[in-house]
């Protein structure tokens, strides 16, 4: 079965964007969360092989989201990575500390997101 | 991702830099508002940061450098503030409204051509000023001594962790309060909870608590900062189970659960189970879309409405042929289509509506800016700003209500010292407001300054040449004057109300709208300028009429009655033919001389006279023949045709037949201006 990726994050055409490069590499299923509230819905729900998540967002913010992962018994072993943007480096480290595999910082290439995601998922 | 924008992604790029815009524009005003006291809302700042943030990431995503740099700018002035680096103030609010209105026009200008640009370095210069001058190059503060939990602090934002040591600075207690939910809920219990605590401090974090089986529901920790005590908030909240923990200040049992003696006290409505169904529902139940498909799905509505004539027309065949069993039949069809056809217009029509609010919101920045431009006080009143209009027209409307709006603060309000003088406050008001009115909606844009000088307008338009020095002109017919190419009250052309954009123009806009404009001043008290516009312009319902052969549409929510008259009951008053109608005088219009038709003189024995009206304006148009009702749809006659006058487009009949619809406003006015003119 194809293997499924979770993208958390707020701006819609961001989303948009990191969804039609997933869905390029032909091979993943993509279930998309507008924010953390809705990403925490979804995670009992769906058997989800891979996280991406925003760090800014309203409600709950990528590192809470991070840390709650990292922490659960059940999705510790989920692999997650983080975007951020250039100049949040402390909330980065604070993210890769709290358990994240990896980052992206916008803008990043839809190459660099693709080769992530194979490192992680082959 | 920046090498191969495709168009619908640019577009999508756009929807979300509007909504961004929107919502930075009403967080500054507010920011503004606060400026004066210096103390901010951290909510607020965050917002405004945010907006700021996910600008500078879509930027880049895009390849657009310049957005980015600027975003990036503007996201380091707004993080200096929210983490207390840089002082609140009036400059400070000013210059990011100047960032906001250069990202606007670099988005704007992209959306035409996508490497279009801008010198963004003066704002720049700005931002980095204000930095700069600002006290703070203080290094963040640190938040050690602080006696925490390091897997709370682990997890929060520079600026979220900036908020706690605020609320310590304060003297406020620091709380941990802990509430499970219902999964299918929680996302509104938790906003529920979150309201309530904000009214008693700050909730300076959200954390999901990672130890629990989430199919089992879901608890929250969140991080407080309040005056109250943790026995105080937890019979505030009256949640069953909730816990509050003092972490730092209140005094208490450690770890009591405080919320626990309240158990009994309330049930909590029970939770429907709909997990399964309603789970992965997002929050937002808006969806955006671009209003070409709308034009589109409007065009199609209007042939359907086209055919559906068509057939109409079988059945009067059909029952003339004498088939009246198959023509009723064929008839009770055609009126379950009919109603059903009517529905969907309706519904289509309604997506199209918008608030005037997306307007006003935009115009308290214009008011903003160019009372600051003239040096002047002005505050701005909105009313109405929910009542609903064709999105189109609200889009049409932005130019013409900023420049009514310089003309209001350049020539309107006065300054501060001419005012208290005169006996007024210091602060000038300008009031829009917005209301409907039947098949209309009338915005008006009403400032309490000087007033109109009727006197000097004379003046001027005989200086001008625009007409005679013993011209016998009522007050009114002096207004109108205005709207001529060319005029303005002010001896030297202001250099930014100028720009040599008149009154004139604004008509024309409003015109190609049909709809019509009117002053109403004081001298000494303000003037109102009061637009009247259809709700929509895609499908209308009009009324068919022939003149010299010709067939025109009358749209009908201009059409205030219809007359037959003899020719006899016809007079004319100074060259200008008019008739008796229930003790008022009403002006006459041949549409045969003002198209100049062939025939067009030709008087008839008896005729139709049309009385159409926009606003309190009256007149009559006389036609050969009514030929009835009918829906048209109406489509512009394109750029090349915008000189014709008297025409708001053409229509389609059923029949395949293409006609002109008038332009009533247009009309009504050129009468009463020629009217005025015949005085001269």
């Amino acid at each position: 079965m194809a293997k499924k990726i979770l993208i958390t994050e707020d701006s819609p055409t961001m989303r948009s964007l990191i969804v039609s490069t997933v869905q390029a590499m032909g091979d993943f299923q993509v279930v998309e969360a507008a924010n953390g509230f809705e990403a925490l819905r979804i995670l009992p729900r769906e058997k989800i092989d891979l996280v991406i998540t925003d760090i800014n967002m309203p409600d709950i913010n990528g590192l809470e989201l991070v840390s709650f992962i990292k922490k659960n018994e059940q999705y510790r072993r989920i692999p997650l990575f983080i975007i951020s943007t250039e100049g949040s480096e402390r909330d980065r480290e604070k993210g890769m500390a709290l358990g994240a595999d990896a980052y992206l910082v916008k803008p990043f290439s839809p190459e660099e997101l693709q080769k992530l995601i194979r490192r992680f998922l082959g | 991702m920046s090498e191969k924008n495709s168009p619908s992604a640019i577009r999508e790029f756009l929807g979300e830099a509007e909504d961004i815009f929107e919502k930075l524009n009403l967080d500054l005003v507010e920011l503004g508002e606060r400026a004066d006291s210096g103390e901010s809302d951290p909510d607020l700042l965050n917002s405004i940061f945010r907006g700021a943030h996910s600008l500078k990431g879509l930027a880049g995503m895009f390849g657009f450098d310049d957005i980015g740099e600027l975003g990036h700018h503007m996201e380091g002035l707004l993080d200096n503030l929210r983490l207390g680096k840089v002082p609140l103030n009036e400059i400070l609010v000013e210059t990011l409204f100047d960032a906001l209105e250069t990202l606007t026009r670099l988005v704007h200008g992209k959306g035409e051509k996508e490497d279009f640009t801008l010198d963004i370095k003066p704002v720049l210069g700005r931002i980095d000023s204000v930095l700069h001058g600002g006290a703070g190059q203080a290094k963040a503060q640190i938040l050690e001594g602080v006696d925490l939990d390091p897997a709370l602090l682990s997890v929060l934002t520079e600026f979220e962790e900036h908020r706690l040591l605020e609320n310590l600075k304060k003297g406020r207690n620091l709380l941990k309060v802990k509430a499970s939910f219902d999964l299918s809920s929680f996302d509104r219990d938790l906003a529920d909870l979150t309201a309530l605590l904000k009214k008693e401090g700050e909730v300076i974090s959200t954390l999901p608590s990672a130890s629990e089986d989430l199919s089992q529901g879901i608890s929250f920790e969140l991080l407080v900062g309040t005056a109250r005590t943790p026995e105080q908030i937890a019979s505030l909240a009256e949640r069953p189970g909730l816990e509050v923990v003092p972490l730092v200040g209140a005094e208490g049992e450690k770890g009591a659960p405080a919320g626990k003696m309240r158990e009994e006290a309330s049930a909590e409505p029970a939770l429907d189970t709909h997990e399964e169904s309603g789970s992965l529902r997002s929050i937002s139940r808006m969806v955006r879309v671009d209003i070409e498909k709308l034009d589109v799905l409007m065009n199609i509505v209007g042939e359907l409405v086209l055919a559906k004539g068509a057939i109409s027309d079988m059945v009067d065949r059909l029952k003339a042929q004498g088939n009246i069993e198959l023509g009723a039949d064929l008839q009770k069809a055609t009126r379950i289509l009919e109603r059903r056809l009517e529905e969907l217009q309706k519904g289509v029509m309604e997506v199209r509506m918008v608030p005037v609010s997306q307007l006003f919101d935009k115009l308290t920045r214009i008011v903003r800016r160019v009372a600051g431009e003239y040096g002047k006080k002005v505050g701005l009143e909105i009313s109405g700003a929910d009542t609903e209009l064709d999105k189109l027209i609200v889009e049409e409307l932005s130019d013409p209500l900023v420049h009514i709006i310089r003309n209001a603060i350049d020539h309107g309000i006065e300054s501060a010292s001419e005012r208290s003088a005169a006996g007024k406050s210091e602060k000038g008001t300008i009031a829009l407001r917005a209301s409907q009115k039947g098949n209309h909606v009338v915005i008006e844009v009403a400032d309490d300054g000087r007033g109109i000088d009727v006197d000097r307008v004379r003046q001027k338009a005989v200086s001008k040449g625009l007409i005679s020095k013993g011209a016998d002109l009522g007050r009114e017919e002096l207004l109108d004057l205005l709207f001529l190419p060319g005029f303005s009250t002010r001896d030297e052309v202001s250099e930014l109300s100028g720009r040599g954009v008149g009154m004139d123009v604004v008509k024309n806009n409003i015109s190609s709208l049909s709809g019509m404009i009117e002053i109403d001043t004081r001298k000494g008290g303000g003037t109102t300028m009061s637009l009247t516009l259809p709700i929509t312009l895609a499908i209308i319902k009009a009324l068919i009429i022939k003149v010299c052969e010709r067939t025109y549409a009358i749209p009908i929510n201009s059409v205030m009655e219809t007359l037959m008259i003899d020719s006899s009951a016809i007079r004319t008053i100074e060259r200008r033919e008019v008739i008796e109608l229930r003790q008022t005088t009403l002006p006459l219009i041949r549409l045969g001389r003002v198209f100049n038709l062939p025939d067009g003189d030709r008087k008839r024995e008896r005729s139709f006279v049309v009385v159409v009206g926009l606003a309190d304006k009256r007149v009559g148009i006389i036609v050969d023949e009514l030929m009835g009702q009918q829906d048209v749809v109406i489509k512009s006659l394109g750029e090349a045709l915008s000189f014709v006058r008297g025409f708001a487009g053409a229509a389609e009949l059923g029949n395949q037949k293409t006609i002109l619809v008038l332009d009533v406003g247009g009309l009504i006015t050129e009468t009463l201006r020629g009217e005025a003119a015949a005085h001269v």
